[in-house]
């Protein structure tokens, strides 16, 4: 798939060997946004690391949409705590200087 | 090579179900996935040892193989052979052989199933490359202009491109730099994350820097000029008279270049400690004394 700024979802769909309705209820549980384009839906590409994520707990791990929203909203709780605990220690550092 | 226990590694019995394999998967699969677990090497570790345990015992012809010949896998199929010619030859003789010795967890799967990987279980997903992670350590100095560096990533050379003003932490993506796909699937990306030792006497927040000067206290009271060093040298600053103890000057544009912002630089602020004398002589100290009898606050 060449990098662009947004990538088709039926040729994502096709790639991948997935149902389109999987990138569907994603969008219906905010997990990912899908661009109309000429009423053809579109994701971004800077989407495209968390949808492939999304897919592979689902199919490796079987896990249902609710889980995978579940999921996704504690590994960026995960994310933003581990920046700031990084930032904290940045701020700790000067006074140890 | 080592041998595995793949009902260990799942935590299970050799009298274990099919359903009590599958659920043993599914419950350590979910805490080990390396996407549950980011930047957790050890996962991903474990994660792999998952996959394989639940690649030999979810299948009944190789599971029945790992049940047989357990430890014994490396002779497997020599001991097969043998067996057909006894049966051929309808002796009683017996072949003996011998136990696998040394090398690690993958050799072990390949050695008895072969090289089959995982995922042939009717379903072919094209898997996009691993992320590739890695940590780059500068000094600050090294990031105050734009410069260009050689990395070498999984033994690939990878010439990068460091903007001037990059923070410490900070992380940058280079696309398709990371582990080559499934199946014709796009490569991963390679995240770079800078670690900026600071070897400057400044203190960085952002663009903005921090520099704490001593000035004698005769010149904090009198005012004067002094010397004070910036990144890009020696400026001359004045001193007003009267000056107080943690009194901050801001220096515009004397901080560090902003990220990515081409000529533009945060502020450089100098924080005042007025410097009290010590090891003053006789006339010193008298005229200090006279000083105390002026009633000076």
């Amino acid at each position: 798939m060449e990098t662009r700024e947004f990538i088709r979802i039926t040729e994502f769909c096709h790639n991948y060997g997935i149902e389109e309705s999987f990138v569907l209820v994603l969008q219906d549980y905010e997990i990912v946004s899908i661009e109309l384009i000429d009423s053809e839906p579109y994701i971004h590409e800077q989407d495209l690391p968390l949808l492939e994520k999304m897919l592979r707990l689902h199919q490796e791990l079987e896990i249902n949409p609710e889980g995978l929203q579940a999921i996704h909203h504690l590994l960026n709780r995960i994310n933003g705590l581990q920046k700031e605990v990084y930032s904290l220690k940045r701020k700790l550092k000067r006074f140890e200087l | 090579m080592d041998f595995i226990d793949y009902y260990k590694v799942l935590g299970l019995t050799k009298s274990a179900s099919e359903k009590d394999i599958k659920s043993a998967y599914r419950k350590m699969a979910r805490k080990h996935h390396p996407d549950l677990n980011p930047n957790n090497a050890e996962a991903e570790k474990k994660f792999k040892q998952i996959n394989e345990a639940n690649e030999v015992l979810s299948d009944p012809e190789k599971r029945k193989k790992y049940d047989q010949y357990g430890k014994d896998w490396q002779h497997a199929e020599e001991f097969e052979k043998a067996k057909a010619q006894q049966q051929y030859r309808r002796t009683s003789n017996q072949q003996s052989y011998a136990s696998g010795q040394g090398g690690d967890y993958s050799d072990f799967f390949e050695s008895m199933f072969g090289g089959s990987g995982f995922g042939h279980q009717g379903r072919e997903v094209k898997f996009r490359g691993q992320d590739f992670n890695a940590e780059l350590r500068l000094n600050l100095t090294d990031v105050i202009t734009q410069h260009k560096q050689t990395l070498t990533v999984n033994g690939k050379n990878i010439r990068i491109t460091i903007p001037a003003g990059i923070e410490d932490g900070q992380t940058i993506k280079i696309k398709g730099h990371g582990g080559k796909g499934s199946q014709g699937a796009p490569k991963g990306d390679l995240y770079i994350t800078f670690s900026i030792q600071n070897n400057t006497a400044f203190k960085r927040e952002g663009a903005n820097l921090y520099k704490t000067v001593n000035i004698p206290l005769t010149k904090a009271v009198l005012g004067g000029e002094i010397t004070v060093e910036t990144l890009t040298g020696k400026v001359k600053l004045k001193v007003k008279p009267e000056t107080q103890n943690g009194t901050q000057v801001k220096l515009k544009g004397k901080g560090f270049p902003v990220y990515k912002k081409e000529s533009q630089f945060g502020d450089l602020f100098i924080t005042y400690t007025i410097k009290i004398p010590t090891n003053l002589t006789g006339d010193q100290k008298e005229l200090f004394k006279q000083l105390e009898k002026t009633n000076l606050n």
